[in-house]
């Protein structure tokens, strides 16, 4: 249902920034890096926490790059060949590899980042 | 039959879409590639292969803060279609239950319904040369079950039943919501088969007209000028025959002397 | 050929008029079968109202030119009228319809014929320009098309009634006519009784042709 990668922010944030919706934008932490379309909204504000200004973000945790059909790829009879394809980052390139020894689940759904 | 209509409330919309995806499976329509705007709504307008979609707007309001309006956007199953007025194949129809149904064997590819929609419903498409709109589940609808967009609604937003039990559960429902709620749809085109509630003012959705008729031009196209080509062709025929037997052919070798009488 | 024949028509003429004749005839006939839902099957002869929609818009086309080739042929002698003459003609209504003693006389087209030309010549041109449009109506805003479709139906009320008339007068009502589109050759009496002026120009010119004699320059 979404064609690709998105990012929603403020609307300060994005004045803040230069950054018009619809723009393709990065999104960056310590560790790692996504491109994402940007969607400037009214719904995201900004935290005023301990007199400091934070500002959110949102990115879904989803598409990836296994469904983008590869050029030399010989798809066979029982193959499903997508109609179309969604790609993007996926949002792990953002968050560390940690995660319970037992279950894999990521240690950190939250994450600072300064960028 | 009774007449059904297919209910949507806004102010019980979620947006989550399921609508937009039941239509696609129940009609068996095909994706098409998009690229992202900056919008949840996708794909960005209805297309030939998307009958319904499902349109994000949003607003900031310095008194009563954000708001995200959701409108389920498909065909409006007018009772006085302007698309089966112009339709000259015939390929556009109103079915038994008031829905307008379109059967494409017969379509022709004209494109005068896209041209003439209030609600820009209509959309052609290119590689097969036909035009393609939702037909409110004709198949489901005439095996006494609702369309597969209201099956599919988990909220109760979108629901299918009788027109007049619906149509005053609709007017209670914006009276409860008070404020600028009002009912859409009942009043245009005598009334639509796609009633929305409101939660604002009908100015204030994008690409929804505020008072939608069947064009002026088209109604004087098909009840004026249709009827008046009619008479015209039938009158210059009548009209030669008759001065043909009455005023007789002007021959050149006779003197006008003959008593001759008026015709045409 | 019979002797003392004239040529009122050329070769191109005939071309020209028999061009558009037919296009005007086919698109009238195309278009009703896809106007009235009654005439639906009359477009089966042509292999379905689709195929229909073709003919009808590339007939247009042809028609387009052939308008275009008769109008730089014809308007200078049948588009402008020469009062006080004309208007004697049109309120006595050339003596078609009642008896009038004296009938102004005519020079190579009577004011009906001017009429008929300038009404082909303008909404002919309406129907290709609204047709072209309608052909393509995706490229255009809806309201736009909208007002064309009701051009494009006005034209045709216009267009056929002179159209018939036409027809009438140049084959039944007027006996003696049809042959100047046809062989292009009529008899010296029938062009005394219908164009006395022209008859008499063309005998002062010299430029009357007549079959069976020293031909002419021209």
């Amino acid at each position: 249902m979404q064609p690709g990668m998105f990012v929603e922010m403020g609307v300060e944030l994005a004045k803040e920034r230069g950054i018009k919706n619809g723009e393709k934008v990065i999104v960056k932490s310590a560790r790692g890096e996504v491109e994402a379309t940007a969607i400037v909204t009214p719904r995201f504000k900004p935290f005023n926490i301990g007199g400091n200004i934070i500002h959110e973000v949102g990115i879904p945790w989803h598409f990836g790059w296994i469904t983008q059909a590869r050029p030399k790829k010989k798809y066979s009879k029982i193959d499903k060949k997508p109609e179309v394809f969604t790609y993007g980052d996926a949002a792990n390139l953002l968050t560390p590899t940690i995660g319970d020894a037992n279950t894999m689940i990521p240690e950190s759904k939250a994450l600072w980042s300064m960028w | 039959m009774a007449e059904k209509i297919k209910l949507f409330d806004t102010s019980k919309c979620t947006g989550c879409r399921s609508c937009q995806l039941a239509c696609k499976q129940w009609n068996q329509l095909k994706a098409k590639q998009t690229r992202h705007l900056g919008t949840y709504q996708n794909p960005p307008e209805l297309q030939p292969n998307t009958y319904l979609i499902m349109r994000f707007q949003e607003m900031e309001d310095p008194k009563s803060g954000v708001k995200w309006f959701y409108r389920h956007q498909a065909c409006m199953h007018c009772t006085d279609a302007a698309c089966v007025k112009v339709c000259p194949s015939g390929a556009l129809y109103y079915t038994d239950m008031r829905t307008v149904g379109l059967n494409r064997s017969v379509c022709i590819a004209c494109k005068e319904c896209v041209t003439a929609c209030p609600f820009d419903i209509p959309k052609y498409d290119d590689e097969t040369d036909k035009v393609y709109k939702c037909d409110m589940c004709e198949s489901r609808i005439y095996n006494n079950m609702e369309p597969a967009c209201a099956k599919a609604c988990p909220t109760g937003a979108l629901i299918w039943g009788d027109k007049d039990r619906l149509i005053s559960t609709a007017y209670k429902r914006a009276k409860d919501l008070g404020g600028d709620a009002k009912v859409y749809g009942d009043k245009y085109v005598n009334g639509t088969h796609l009633v929305y509630v409101l939660q604002e003012k009908a100015s204030v959705y994008d690409a929804l007209p505020t008072n939608p008729t069947v064009p002026l031009s088209i109604v004087l196209w098909k009840d004026v000028l249709k009827p008046l080509s009619l008479l015209a062709a039938g009158g210059v025929l009548a009209g030669s025959f008759l001065h043909y037997i009455i005023h007789g052919p002007k021959t050149p070798d006779e003197n006008d002397v003959s008593k001759k009488e008026g015709g045409e | 050929m019979k002797k003392g024949l004239i040529q009122a028509t050329d070769w191109y003429e005939r071309l020209v008029h028999w061009m558009l004749a037919l296009s005007c005839l086919f698109l009238c006939l195309t278009g009703l079968a896809m106007m009235f839902h009654s005439f639906n099957s009359v477009a089966n002869i042509m292999g379905g109202l689709t195929v229909t929609k073709y003919l009808h818009n590339f007939t247009g086309l042809f028609f387009g030119i052939a308008l275009l080739l008769a109008i730089k042929m014809w308007w200078h002698e049948a588009g402008v009228f020469s009062m006080p003459e004309d208007l004697e003609w049109i309120k006595a209504a050339g003596g078609y319809l009642w008896h009038v003693d004296q009938v102004p006389e005519v020079g190579k087209y009577n004011p009906g014929q001017k009429m008929f030309f300038l009404a082909v010549a303008i909404f002919g041109l309406v129907m290709v320009v609204t047709g072209l449009i309608m052909w393509f109506p995706l490229m255009f805003p809806a309201w736009l098309v909208q007002w064309l479709f009701v051009l494009h139906a006005l034209g045709f009320v216009v267009i056929f009634p002179f159209f018939f008339v036409h027809l009438y007068l140049g084959t039944i009502g007027s006996p003696g006519s049809a042959p100047a589109m046809f062989s292009g050759w009529v008899t010296k009496a029938w062009l005394k009784k219908q164009h006395p002026k022209w008859l008499k120009e063309m005998e002062e010119e010299g430029t009357l042709i007549v079959s069976g004699e020293e031909k002419k320059a021209h």
